[in-house]
């Protein structure tokens, strides 16, 4: 008979509400604390994280980073009249917006849940 | 104290419903627990080596009960006889008693005890 309970993973430890839960398998690609699910087999117990704020917080950031590259073409392309080649004025900071979501991203893969 | 009526036997009222997992450290029914685990309530007593105290209506550890009895043989060996229900953890000369299937007589009046498991 297999139950199942709402646990929380910190530092590699998971617990039932206060109780520590020794020797459960953790089922996890990543390092992050988490909040998941606690299956008692008989005499085994395994974790299984919840993911979906992972994937929320990807999915966001990912939004951001494309409305932030329209925004920029259509800058550009606004800048793009008569025989001009100037970049506008906003473009070195868009970039940076750019490039920083980049590296939010890989810190999140690095610590998923 | 009565037994009530639960599934297809009968039981304490205390027993009726217990959750079907244990956590170490945690509670079962007012014991605390000595393992994680998950199954039919009688699997979970032997797992924590708990057992039903009908006397103080309590889940204890098998450890605390002490009490010697006798247990007398009848029917041609079919079944043992003893007075009154027979608390869990007696012991006697095989062991503590872990568990057995119990019937009432009411012609004579006594329990017919048969499949008694000892430690």
């Amino acid at each position: 008979m297999t139950k199942a309970l709402n646990a929380t993973c910190l530092n590699g430890v998971v617990k039932v509400g206060t109780l520590v839960i020794d020797g459960a398998e953790i089922f996890s690609d990543g390092v992050g604390n988490s909040e998941g699910v606690l299956f008692i087999d008989n005499g085994k117990f395994y974790y299984f994280p919840s993911t979906t704020s992972d994937l929320k917080t990807t999915i966001e950031k990912l939004i951001s980073a494309l409305n932030k590259i329209g925004t920029t073409l259509t800058s550009i392309g606004a800048g793009m009249t008569g025989a001009t080649t100037s970049p506008p004025p906003t473009l070195a900071a868009d970039v940076l917006f750019l490039t920083g979501i980049a590296t939010d991203l890989t810190t999140l893969k690095e610590t998923l849940k | 104290m009565s037994l009530v009526p639960y599934e297809e036997y009968f039981t304490f009222e205390k027993l009726i419903n217990p959750p079907e997992y244990s956590i170490k450290a945690g509670t079962y029914l007012g014991a605390t627990c000595l393992k994680t685990y998950s199954g039919k309530p009688w699997e979970i007593f032997k797992e924590n080596g708990f057992v039903f105290n009908f006397i103080t209506d309590q889940v204890v550890q098998k450890s605390t009960i002490n009490n010697p009895i006798l247990l007398d043989v009848a029917g041609s060996g079919r079944y043992f006889i003893s007075n009154g229900l027979i608390l869990p953890g007696s012991l006697t000369d095989a062991g503590k008693i872990t568990s057995y299937t119990a019937f009432y007589s009411f012609e004579k009046s006594r329990f017919r005890y048969s499949e008694v498991t000892h430690d």
